[in-house]
């Protein structure tokens, strides 16, 4: 199955074959039935992953379980392993903080911390020594984002002054502040206006190269566009993984046709 | 986003030192902070747990050797307390009564008053009077107790002397008066906070169902709101039971119990206070008492302040 | 035709209680004012104890309460924010934990006089301190630490669950969340219980007459070492006089008292705004 992630078969030359990231055997349980269960997938350098499935299916679980935001949850038990550039992120001597510096997540309750843009974004880079220009810093990723134009390059906004899709992509940039390898997105544009929603969209594309990128959308629409790979989770299982258009227009299983054309199976 | 930024050099730096394993490590600064903090925090809790050990450490030795001349049946069987008498008798009911007594008029007083001006303050205020009936009610809450003391022995009793002639100059009467207005702030303010977290929605939909103001207050906030006003009442029971300077000021010091809220009487508390400023010497049973009385009241305010607590949060 | 207004009982009601609410504030302020007046002047403020109440003043116990309200805030302000850290923060989401938190929140409604029982045994007499300022900021710090601890539990929890995930998602460190994220965040409702604890206890008259505060203090305290004496002991010691004099300085102690507290309480609002 994972095979097929090595040759996303989008046209472009490909990067090197070796993922970025690679889950093997993922489970987690929040007591009782798994919430994610034996889950295998790579995540390829510099494209970008849609994890589609209806709600409950295990999608924030597993992007929770890629940088290790699983275990602030008391009750959360994770087996397996997950492998970032060859190391293992479940190692004992390994720390979560370290690693949620390279893996950086974006949750869907996406909270702004209280204060001004430039509290949101330097944060991240304060908490991992960084040692800098954090203005420049500031202004590279607000500019990545399309912040910067929009707030005229005031820093001190209030981040509480920004509408909602601002507010989303505020919490991507000060994501990318960190300067992670891979960004997982939990929902990037739900709730969103279709404007507002079309700029994340944007933005993810150009996103996409420098970082690997993993998107977790019940939103098809999104995950057909967006992304250069898809996998379906459904119930915590890995039911399909492909090429994002090998999946939607063709796709080896029942589960997945059934999800993709809107029948309850 | 430009590559190469300071992610970029680190990535490569790691790649050259041969492996991700070792720079996935907890710095080695960030560690010994991390590592620090965990262990002051844990310190705090601990001393806490030790402060509050010794309290009941102190309390529980000389508790027993209280008990050592005195049975834990006679302290609660005999009807009267003359640590002082030549042959001195400890049975502790007239000085619970006594506190049981200052409890129940201070309730009196201060449960109607209290939630009355909760739901004033939460439903009927404007936002004038709303401000300056909080500040009125901080206020008094931030008054200490030995000037309500002060107030009740000078003031309330002479004016109450007018109206009931036969009132003492230490009586029960005018200290449950005070020590109702003193718990008046917690009841008031507790209960509307606990007012204050019903949600909106629950009142807008009795409305919306034509009922009275008043009829949606008494039928759905004020019962949604019951377990924080019963956990306020509880705490404001706690306050009143302890309450010391208040009974010692204004009722007096008399271990007979009568019942007559005219005349004085002496609670748990008041006699702790009478009894330290005599000052007994360390190891005789009269400080011995003092201290078996302290670890009443300790039980008694724990319990309470456990169930408040229970009540508060249950659901 | 039913009439549109109708009678509302419970309206009359809340507002008759409010209206007794607010008459007993203002006749309790009203008589200690009154009282106070002619009593508090800078002779009384910086004067010592008398036996004639036209000399008396209130220096020594002014010198006495502060020394406590600092020596109390010292002590029990960061072992009660820092075991607030622990219990919310740091330990292991078990029965003892559970247990062991709720063992010290309880401590909340043990009356003050008992904490001066236990302080008489513990500090006066136990570590030899006598009825001195620091045996009692020591008790009074015992006093506090359970509010202290209860309040700011309270602040932590209330900052939202999405705050500290999105600080960790950025790869911050617990201890660089909490202090970076979870303690400014929690910062007015700690200080909130901070006040609320402080007055409490250093208006506390009960313990301090437990650990023998003397009656008669004409020397203001300069050091811990010093003999213990406070505004509300003062207070209590004049309000037992029968003279109608010593009533007065009774009332002016007390007024003494309650603006130092409601300036404890005016610093905090303005330290909130600031923190907010």
């Amino acid at each position: 199955m994972s095979d097929a992630l090595h040759d996303p078969g989008t046209g472009t030359p490909g990067p090197p074959a070796t993922p970025v990231l690679s889950a093997t055997g993922l489970t987690v349980r929040f007591g009782g039935r798994p919430a994610l269960a034996d889950v295998s997938l790579d995540f390829p350098r510099g494209r970008i992953v849609a994890l589609i499935g209806p709600s409950g299916s295990g999608k924030t679980t597993l992007l929770r379980a890629l940088c290790r935001m699983n275990e602030l949850i008391p009750a959360a038990v994770t087996t397996g392993s997950v492998r970032f550039e060859g190391a293992e992120l479940y190692a004992p001597e390994v720390d979560p903080a370290e690693v949620r510096r390279r893996i950086g997540v974006v949750l869907r309750e996406s909270a702004l911390f209280p204060g001004s843009i430039f509290h949101n974004v330097a944060f991240g880079p304060r908490a991992s020594g960084f040692a800098g220009d954090l203005h420049a810093l500031a202004e590279e990723v607000l500019a990545a984002v399309g912040l910067w134009a929009e707030v005229g390059g005031d820093l001190d906004l209030p981040a509480s002054a920004l509408s909602a899709g601002q507010r989303r992509r505020l919490c991507i940039a000060r994501t990318l502040a960190v300067r992670p390898r891979v960004l997982l997105l939990d929902e990037p544009a739900s709730a969103l206006d279709p404007v507002a929603a079309a700029r994340i969209e944007s933005l993810i594309h150009s996103l996409a190269g420098d970082v690997a990128v993993v998107v977790a959308t019940s939103d098809l629409r999104l995950a057909a566009r967006v992304s250069d790979v898809t996998a379906h989770l459904d119930r915590g299982e890995l039911v399909e993984c492909g090429p994002t258009g090998t999946v939607f227009t063709n796709p080896r299983s029942k589960r997945t046709e059934a999800y993709l054309t809107g029948r309850i199976p | 986003m430009t590559a190469g930024g300071p992610l970029g050099g680190r990535a490569t730096s790691v790649a050259h030192a041969g492996g991700h394993g070792a720079v996935l490590r907890p710095r080695r600064g960030a560690a010994l902070s991390e590592r620090l903090a965990g262990r002051v925090f844990l310190a705090c809790a601990v001393l806490a747990g030790v402060a509050a050990m010794a309290v009941v450490g102190v309390l529980a030795w000389e508790s027993a050797a209280f008990f050592s001349q005195v049975s834990p049946a006679r302290l609660l069987t005999d009807p009267s307390w003359t640590p002082l008498a030549e042959e001195p008798r400890f049975g502790i009911l007239p000085l619970v009564a006594a506190t049981a007594q200052i409890v129940a008029g201070a309730a009196a007083v201060a449960f109607p008053l209290g939630l009355l001006t909760a739901i004033y303050l939460q439903y009927y205020a404007g936002p004038r009077t709303g401000t300056v009936l909080t500040a009125a009610v901080t206020l008094l809450a931030a008054v200490p107790t030995v000037v309500y003391g002060y107030v009740a022995l000078n003031f309330v009793t002479p004016a109450l002397r007018g109206i009931l002639p036969g009132i003492g100059a230490f009586n029960a009467f005018s200290a449950c008066l005070a020590v109702g207005v003193m718990i008046l702030p917690t009841v008031a303010l507790l209960s509307r906070s606990a007012l204050a977290a019903v949600p909106h929605s629950l009142l807008e939909t009795g409305m919306a169902l034509g009922a009275a103001r008043a009829r949606v207050l008494t039928r759905a906030a004020i019962p949604a709101a019951s377990r924080g006003i019963a956990a306020a009442m509880a705490l404001a029971v706690a306050r009143a039971a302890g309450e010391t300077m208040i009974v010692t000021l204004a009722a007096g010091n008399q271990a007979r119990l009568t019942g007559n809220p005219l005349e004085g009487l002496r609670t748990l508390t008041a006699f702790i206070a009478q009894t330290s400023m005599s000052d007994p010497a360390p190891g005789t049973i009269e400080h011995h008492a003092l201290a078996t009385v302290a670890a009443v009241l300790f039980l008694g305010g724990y319990a309470v302040c456990a169930l408040a607590r229970w009540i508060g949060r249950a659901r | 035709m039913t009439p549109l207004a109708t009678r509302d009982l419970l309206g009359t009601a809340c507002r008759l209680g409010a209206a007794l609410t607010l008459t007993a504030a203002i006749a309790l302020l009203g008589v200690l004012l009154v009282q106070a007046l002619g009593v508090v002047d800078v002779g009384f403020l910086a004067g010592a104890p008398s036996r004639f109440a036209s000399r008396a003043g209130v220096g020594p116990a002014i010198a006495g309460t502060l020394w406590l309200a600092v020596l109390t805030a010292a002590l029990s302000f960061p072992v009660g924010i820092g075991a607030a850290v622990y219990f919310e923060e740091y330990a292991p989401r078990n029965r003892l934990a559970g247990l062991a938190g709720s063992a010290l929140a309880n401590m909340a409604g043990v009356p003050p006089v008992v904490f001066g029982v236990a302080g008489l045994a513990l500090f006066v007499r136990g570590m030899g301190l006598g009825p001195t300022i620091l045996a009692a900021g020591l008790t009074l710090a015992m006093l506090a630490l359970p509010t202290v601890l209860v309040t700011s539990r309270t602040a932590l929890r209330e900052v939202p669950r999405g705050v500290r995930d999105a600080a960790s998602a950025l790869g911050a460190t617990r201890w660089q969340v909490i202090r970076r994220q979870v303690l400014p965040a929690a910062g007015p409702g700690i200080v909130t219980g901070l006040t609320l604890a402080l007055t409490r206890t250093v208006g506390a008259a009960a313990p301090l007459l437990v650990l023998g505060a003397p009656a008669f203090v004409t020397h203001a305290p300069r050091t811990p070492g010093d003999i213990l004496t406070a505004l509300p002991t003062q207070a209590f010691t004049w309000s037992t006089r029968t003279e109608a004099d010593f009533a007065a300085l009774a009332a002016g102690t007390a007024v003494t008292l309650l603006v130092l507290l409601l300036t404890v309480n005016l610093g905090a609002l303005v330290l909130r705004r600031r923190l907010r």
